[in-house]
């Protein structure tokens, strides 16, 4: 009995894929349950998309805006918000409530470990922000007048800005005690990350010195990476390492204080 | 050789000693309760059992396996229901089996599992739409899903209604004669003596007792309660010159009487003798109840623990 406990079984590997699609596939189930994940998440922002894109004038290069239009400004602020409410205030929402219902708890007393739920969820998240920026890409560029001028840029900013955004996510998850207190703790972050993205004053707008805070938050530099890959070409080293040290810091916090329970 | 073996089991939470040293012995296809009042170290013991929480001191073997070093083996083996291990609130009860099934190298049907416990019905209906007896009774689907030796069903049966309550006390006996053993934790009285082969009782960290219910029943002295309304004129001293009887106490023509084993055949002779009919005979032996509020009441701590226990 003791030696085969020790050894690997056969077909272990096989038997956590299986046990991980299957929680995916729950989870998604579960996902597609929640109206206000999928209307804040997918809905909104597609259909924000639309009405800024229908507005006549919002394809127009504007001066004040670095010559860029209102439609290429606000594209990489409508993914950055479908991001973070995703990111920072939905997949804490639901890590904190699994915790807090001994959900992670319940699953450490069989053969698979919370984290296989974790990455699950984490998938999930991603999932969905890339389905919904295809989304908004193609509605965009296809109907109407954005153009996205270096595509590999514009993927690698995106994917760093998401990954920051879900390590902030799951240090939220990591720091909340009560799925109340993570809502709250999302809330803040929300608001103040979608001010410094520039969603209520564009960056090209604000005064050197916010834009100076903005460019070290992930949203801030998340947005001009995006806007720049928007425009034709990488941005400076400079963007890509503040959301590199986000996603560091963040991470290295959330596995030091996560708490299973 | 036995299934569970626990010897001088320690654990504290800081200035705290949640368990101060447990030991006992679970033996194959046994239904063993842990019976303790709130707070006396019963979840922690099991929390230790299952692997949950790394003892400070003391010896633990599962099906011969060690809960820390052995862990990914006896997650296969044990099956395990916590006492607010939960699920997400619209998760429907055919996913959970489903997806919990998956999770296990030999898992059990789980159609098979949903009628066995009575849930055909309930299979779309999401977790929190489910009664409490029905949750409880998928968390048991869940425990068992595994096909595991050993079950662990940590304060199953707290917040039912009694109808519920018997509706999983059936289900506990189904799951002992499918062979598989059980580990019960509960402080429930009733519960413990209905269904426990034998039983530990915990008190402030410490088993004080283990024993077959009745056997445990039996230290509080084997006293018969006897009341009866007498059809002609008694004196009290009259029963209670008695030696088997212990006590005597009378309101008109009603009578209490306490006294050991043999208290009823000796109360009965003299009634016979004196022609008089005992009407309304009620005859109560001591309950486990007894044997739980003696053990536990050697000191004020104690007392207050047993009596929330029983209150609840």
């Amino acid at each position: 009995m003791s030696t085969t406990a020790t050894l690997p079984r056969p077909g272990q590997g096989a038997r956590t894929r299986r046990a991980w699609l299957t929680l995916t596939r729950v989870e998604l189930k579960l996902l597609l349950r929640t109206p206000a994940t999928l209307f804040w998440g997918i809905g909104f922002p597609v259909i924000g998309l639309i009405v800024l894109g229908a507005i006549p004038g919002t394809g127009k290069p504007v001066k004040s805006l670095g010559g860029i239009s209102v439609l290429e400004t606000y594209l990489p602020i409508i993914i950055t918000f479908m991001i973070i409410i995703t990111s920072v205030n939905f997949l804490p929402a639901t890590l904190a409530s699994y915790r807090e219902r001994g959900v992670l708890r319940r699953m450490f007393t069989t053969p698979v470990t919370p984290q296989a739920l974790l990455s699950a969820d984490l998938a999930l998240t991603l999932g969905t922000q890339i389905a919904t920026t295809a989304l908004i890409v193609i509605l965009g560029v296809g109907v109407f007048t954005a153009s996205i001028g270096a595509p590999l840029a514009f993927i690698v900013s995106f994917l760093l800005l998401a990954a920051a955004a879900s390590t902030l996510g799951l240090l939220v998850a990591a720091v909340s005690l009560t799925s109340k207190a993570a809502n709250a703790l999302g809330a803040v972050f929300f608001f103040v990350l979608m001010f410094f993205s520039g969603l209520w004053l564009p960056r090209a707008e604000m005064p050197d010195w916010l834009r100076g805070i903005s460019d070290a938050t992930l949203t801030g530099s998340g947005v001009q990476a995006v806007q720049n890959a928007m425009a034709g070409h990488w941005a400076s080293g400079l963007f890509f390492g503040v959301l590199v040290a986000w996603i560091v810091v963040c991470g290295t916090l959330a596995i030091r204080l996560f708490r299973w329970e | 050789m036995p299934v569970i073996e626990v010897s001088g089991l320690h654990k504290e939470y800081g200035p705290k000693v949640a368990v101060d040293d447990v030991s006992f012995s679970v033996e194959p296809g046994e239904i063993f309760g842990i019976l303790g009042p709130n707070g006396a170290g019963k979840t922690t013991s099991v929390e230790c059992i299952t692997g949950l929480r790394k003892p400070d001191r003391g010896r633990i073997s599962v099906l011969g396996l060690d809960p820390q070093r052995d862990h990914d083996e006896l997650r296969e083996q044990v099956g395990v229901q916590l006492q607010d291990g939960q699920l997400p609130e619209k998760i429907r009860v055919r996913e959970a089996l489903e997806l919990y099934a998956s999770f296990y190298q030999h898992p059990a049907n789980a159609d098979e599992l949903i009628t066995r416990l009575g849930l055909d019905d309930r299979r779309d209906t999401p977790f929190d739409k489910l009664s409490g007896g029905q949750k409880q009774r998928l968390s048991v689907a869940l425990a068992l899903i595994g096909t595991p030796k050993v079950a662990v069903l940590d304060e199953l049966t707290t917040g039912l209604d009694p109808s519920a309550r018997r509706e999983v006390w059936g289900l506990i006996s189904d799951i002992r004669d499918t062979g598989v053993t059980v580990l019960l934790v509960t402080h429930f009285m009733e519960e413990a003596e209905r269904l426990c082969d034998r039983l530990a009782v915990i008190d402030h960290g410490r088993v004080i007792a283990t024993d077959t219910p009745s056997g445990l029943a039996g230290r509080a002295g084997g006293e018969q309660y006897i009341r009866f309304t007498a059809s002609g004129p008694l004196e009290e001293n009259e029963l209670s010159v008695l030696s088997e009887v212990h006590s005597v106490r009378r309101e008109g023509d009603q009578f209490a009487v306490t006294g050991n084993e043999e208290a009823l055949q000796a109360v009965m002779g003299v009634l016979i003798r004196r022609g008089i009919i005992a009407r309304h005979l009620r005859l109560d032996q001591a309950s486990l109840d007894d044997a739980f509020v003696a053990l536990t009441q050697h000191d004020p701590a104690g007392r207050d623990a047993a009596n929330a226990a029983q209150a609840n």
